[in-house]
């Protein structure tokens, strides 16, 4: 029999469980979930603007990832570059006559003949919200892209920034997919104003007018 | 042994019957709902069924949005019990319609509609989904009281509570129904359902859910089932 009743396994359990418990927890905040961001953003129901346009992907978009640091918790990279490039892909085709992808700015610059204008969107930021920072019931996303649109002199025509707000319920989805969901719903967003709002851009518009004039279209 | 062996099959019979009782008890009862459903109709409005209607949420920036569940559940209840309405689902006419219909882009008042169409494609593009009226829904869900206090405890021999929960929530929900096609809203419908939950415990705890948000879903589709169908109209309390 043991001293006080207690067995050998008894007395050493107290210390294996806190250090099993403090190694757990060291795993966890050493722990990554990655979450990779599928969109499938529909064809815009716009008519496309009569201008030729060269487009350049910055890696720093289509290689973006965001690391969201949960205090004692595993963190979250949220991967967005193949869902950016899928969307201004979609997006550009259906606002633009003709788009062209080129691999960097110079030869866009060196070609620039060949085109209206040359657009390159970037992303500036992603935020992530999930409901213990906010005490809501929902995962919140916002995120913020730039458009940059040069004319064939080089000159810029506008820089424009453009967010976009989502969020999701985790108790229906779960965490990780409630993140995802409320991210696609914030770059649904911005994707809508991008359609919506670019020409809208005074400077934009202007262009634009100018284009159809030299191109001999009808201004609108 | 003989004896030994019944009583303990009586004993097994008798506690599957009290449990199967308990169960059924909980399952059969739950917490009491208060449902009030109201209605505004245009007079001399009469709804077309060989259009389709799309039920649509409004989205805020704030915890008080529609829930999705509630959008889906009028959309369902509406699709299963009214055969003579055709219900557009609403995903795809939101996609259909991608970027006109977006939370940011929606058109928030009548007015905006006939600019809405002047935008090229779109007026064909609702023509071809068919839908004629648009049921915007508005509100929320929420937990506006709750008491009681409840202790479990678990130990080798076993595990149980004692004490008594309570919860009430309020669903406030309106659907304002647009028709596209004279630009014009042609009613309103609201329920406001409160419902309060009960959760006694004696070892086991038995929930006595209110359903609040299913009352406010029935309410609201039978009500909308109606006012769009064109059969006579039964507004007041239940």
């Amino acid at each position: 029999m043991h001293p006080g009743g207690n067995t050998p396994s008894t007395q050493i359990s107290r210390p294996v469980r806190l250090g099993g418990l403090a190694i757990c927890l060291a795993i966890l905040a050493g722990c990554t979930t990655t979450v990779p961001i599928e969109t499938n953003i529909p064809t815009p129901l716009i008519a496309p603007m009569p201008v030729r346009v060269a487009v350049f992907y910055d890696p720093s978009l289509t290689d973006f990832e965001h690391t969201e640091d949960i205090v004692g918790a595993s963190d979250w990279v949220v991967q967005l570059g193949n869902a950016n490039m899928n969307m201004f892909n979609k997006l550009f085709a259906s606002m633009f006559a003709t788009v062209v992808k080129v691999d960097s700015l110079e030869q866009a610059f060196a070609d620039s003949e060949g085109y209206d204008a040359i657009i390159t969107p970037s992303i500036v930021e992603l935020q992530i919200a999930p409901p213990s920072r906010l005490e809501s019931d929902f995962f919140e996303a916002w995120v913020k892209y730039r458009i940059d649109a040069f004319d064939n002199d080089q000159k810029p025509i506008v820089k424009w920034v453009v967010t976009g707000y989502g969020k999701a319920e985790p108790e229906m989805l779960g965490a990780s997919n409630a993140l995802s969901a409320a991210t696609v719903t914030a770059m649904r967003d911005a994707a809508a104003n991008i359609v919506i709002k670019f020409k809208k851009q005074p400077r934009v518009r202007e262009w634009i007018d100018e284009q159809e004039r030299l191109n001999g279209l009808p201004a609108h | 042994m003989a004896y030994l062996h019944t009583s303990r099959c009586a004993q097994a019979v008798l506690a599957t019957a009290g449990f199967t009782l308990v169960l059924s008890l909980a399952l059969s009862m739950s917490g009491c709902v208060n449902s009030t459903i109201e209605q505004v109709k245009q007079p001399g409005i009469a709804f077309d069924n060989a259009d389709s209607i799309v039920i649509l949420a409004r989205r805020h920036e704030n915890a008080s949005e529609t829930e999705a569940s509630f959008t889906e559940c009028v959309e369902e209840r509406l699709s299963e019990e009214s055969t003579h309405l055709k219900v557009h689902p609403q995903k795809a006419f939101v996609d259909a319609m991608f970027p006109w219909f977006e939370p940011g882009t929606a058109p928030v008042t009548t007015d905006a509609i006939p600019k809405l169409l002047a935008n090229p494609g779109v007026r064909s593009q609702i023509e071809q989904t068919g839908v004629r009226y648009v049921v915007w829904l508005d509100g929320s869900t929420q937990r506006i009281d709750s008491g009681g206090t409840m202790s479990c405890a678990i130990s080798p021999a076993g595990g149980g509570c004692l004490g008594f929960g309570w919860w009430e929530d309020a669903a406030d929900y309106e659907a304002t129904i647009w028709d596209l096609r004279t630009a014009s809203t042609t009613g309103m419908v609201s329920a406001d359902v409160s419902g309060t939950s009960y959760m006694p415990a004696l070892v086991v705890p038995i929930p006595l859910i209110a359903r609040t948000q299913a009352a406010a879903c029935k309410g609201l589709a039978k009500q909308l089932s109606q006012f769009l169908g064109g059969a006579p109209v039964d507004i007041g309390s239940e």
